[in-house]
């Protein structure tokens, strides 16, 4: 199976481990992940709230560059998978949108057809690959560990289809399929608030506080994320969150494709495993 | 304004009459008198009245019946009584079967004045509705919260119902010509936005209210807000529409608008975000997440990169900043198509 990778901005810095054990990972499920060749920044919400016109320009430019291989396209991160599921969408839905972006691409020789299929990582390898294949690639099953899966929300939000909107199952059934055990985490869809820490941080830190308390209350050991935003906002900011609102948070953050890499017997070096800001509990060090 | 209003004055003592005339007349109003009921239905079947001062007690036909009697004929003339001493539960009796307000006797020329200036400012107000809701608008009563304050539910909000330069028909159109802004109209106030809403609770106006100020063209409003800012792109609200109105994008479209008038962006940092984010991809076509964090938070709020800074250093020591930013290979091209964008002006 091969997929053209979208990795975007952050998986390149800050989330690089997300990266890292996403290609492990894959590797060893037989998803070849092909890099894109110059991809650009999605734009994400930030550039969306500038000028939504360019910020599709921007998305559509990726589009077309993928078009040229017959490949469908996973994207890592919720933020640009929803970037460019939307420009897809409006480009086939708005006439007018389509002509202007058709236009600003042949500015740069680039034309986009609308053909290109675009997946979350975690679609590739749920639906895809399948959960056998995930199951029969398991070394080292990991029993016993209490896992908050969380989705956030621009990996099934606005409808894209792969899953539920606001119960999706299918980071649980992943879970369940590694061995671990997805404790009851209802807020598994609700925001991270991590597009307003930086410009309204009080807001965005009681949103993690409520995710941060959700988990910790049924139980997780571990929360693991679909998205480098909001892997960043839980893990990063979790002790700032825990001591504006009274709580001692200790609750490792993985990316789900880092828990994979530890059931799959893939090294914690090359996951990336310590990157994290919130110290390993004892739960995870047993498969370190 | 006033010599517009036409009144018809009826009571069996000719001296209340006529004192009421004068007070009116020199108020300005065009005013008629009559002594009973019978007189005075006849009048105002002829006549073309916007109000009614009616006595309740009166020979033959009284005030009551000659309220319902206009009522009935004309609704949308206004009804006073005037009441007597121990004709009160009459007088509520009377606002029950839609009379617009009694004055009760003896009363000054102010109060009577002050009565019916209160009448005819409310038939004036009502008018304008009328006409704005004929060229399709929603008019809605809009609940300014104190500034700066969050949701307290002790705290009265003040209610401004703003008419007269409410409508900016263009507003709405303008959010309707965008990817996502098209199904505003659809809009049938349920509120599951709003309850759906993780941040509302924060708003000046929650989405629901967005929706309907958007459609009354209560431009200003909606664009100085703290709610289109406030947004954190969950998308919860479009997914919950039952209308499958894509209000996440119509929060997008409202910043895209607000951001072309610096007026609105006095308060909200997330414009400053997008602004030097904006520049970030333009020069190197990906994002520099080192570049963004210090340039804003440098002229946004210094503070906070101090208490942010033994974080920063966490993640460099983990080597999750990097110092130099990535520069795609062929920023040519994707400038060249930024700036063909920019050209075709959005939307």
């Amino acid at each position: 199976m091969k997929y053209t990778y979208y990795p975007g901005c952050s998986l390149e810095t800050s989330s690089k481990s997300y990266s890292d054990s996403a290609l492990a990972v894959s590797e060893l499920l037989g998803v070849e992940l092909i890099e894109l060749e110059d991809w650009n920044c999605c734009g994400a919400t930030v550039y969306l709230s500038y000028e939504e016109l360019i910020s599709f320009t921007l998305c559509a430019r990726n589009l077309a560059l993928a078009e040229k291989y017959d490949r469908d396209i996973a994207v890592p991160c919720s933020s640009c998978y929803t970037s460019l599921k939307k420009t897809s969408s409006y480009i086939q839905e708005n006439a007018e949108l389509r002509d202007k972006i058709s236009q600003a691409l042949q500015t740069a020789n680039l034309k986009y057809k609308g053909k290109v299929e675009i997946k979350h990582l975690l679609e590739v390898y749920v639906n895809d690959v399948g959960l056998d294949g995930i199951k029969s690639s398991v070394k080292r099953e990991l029993k016993g560990l209490k896992v908050a899966p969380y989705y956030g929300c621009q990996i099934v939000r606005p409808a894209h289809g792969f899953d539920d909107p606001e119960n999706p199952t299918s980071l649980d059934k992943l879970t369940e399929a590694l061995g671990a055990t997805p404790v009851y985490y209802p807020n598994k869809t609700s925001c991270c608030g991590s597009s307003l820490v930086a410009t309204n941080e009080e807001l965005a830190f009681r949103m993690q506080r409520d995710l941060l308390l959700c988990a910790a209350q049924n139980g997780a050991e571990v929360i693991i994320t679909v998205c480098p935003l909001c892997h960043m906002a839980l893990d990063a900011y979790q002790k700032k969150v825990g001591k504006m609102y009274g709580f001692n948070f200790k609750i490792p953050v993985l990316h789900f494709t880092q828990l994979m890499g530890l059931a799959f017997g893939v090294s914690s070096k090359k996951l990336g495993i310590k990157t994290g800001l919130v110290p390993l509990n004892k739960a995870l060090s047993v498969y370190i | 304004m006033n010599n517009k209003v036409s009144i018809l004055v009826v009571d069996d003592e000719p001296i209340v009459c006529d004192s009421c005339k004068k007070i009116l007349t020199d108020k300005g109003f065009t005013a008629e008198t009559a002594l009973n009921g019978k007189e005075a239905l006849k009048k105002f079947k002829q006549g073309d009245f916007d109000i009614v001062i009616v006595d309740l007690k009166m020979p033959g036909i009284d005030g009551m019946e000659v309220l319902q009697s206009v009522k009935k004929s004309k609704p949308e003339v206004d009804v006073v009584m005037i009441t007597g001493y121990g004709t009160i539960p009459t007088a509520v009796e009377a606002m029950k079967l839609g009379a617009a307000d009694y004055v009760p006797k003896p009363f000054t020329p102010v109060e009577l004045s002050k009565i019916i200036s209160q009448v005819v400012e409310k038939r004036s107000i009502l008018a304008r509705e009328k006409a704005l809701k004929g060229k399709g608008a929603i008019l809605l009563d809009v609940h300014k919260r104190p500034p700066k304050v969050a949701y307290h539910p002790e705290l009265v909000w003040v209610k401004d119902i703003k008419i007269e330069e409410a409508l900016d028909e263009n507003f709405l159109n303008e959010v309707r010509s965008t990817p996502g802004g098209e199904r505003v109209i659809d809009c049938m106030q349920c509120g599951t936005c709003s309850g759906s809403c993780p941040l509302a609770y924060r708003m000046d106006y929650t989405p629901r209210e967005i929706n309907a100020m958007v459609r009354a063209g209560l431009r200003d409003e909606v664009l100085s807000s703290n709610s289109i800012w406030t947004c954190s792109s969950c998308y919860l609200c479009t997914v919950r529409c039952p209308r499958e109105i894509k209000i996440t994008d119509i929060m997008y479209v409202l910043k895209n608008i607000a951001m072309k008038d610096k007026r609105f962006l006095k308060k909200a940092k997330a414009p400053l975000l997008s602004k030097y984010f904006v520049n970030i991809v333009n020069r190197y076509g990906r994002n520099h997440e080192l570049e963004l964090t210090l340039r804003f938070f440098l002229r946004a709020n210094p503070k906070a990169m101090l208490k942010h800074s033994f974080m920063g250093l966490q993640l460099f020591l983990r080597k999750r900043f990097t110092l130099f930013p990535k520069r795609i290979k062929n920023i040519k091209q994707l400038r060249t198509m930024v700036k063909k964008a920019e050209a075709l002006g959005g939307f």
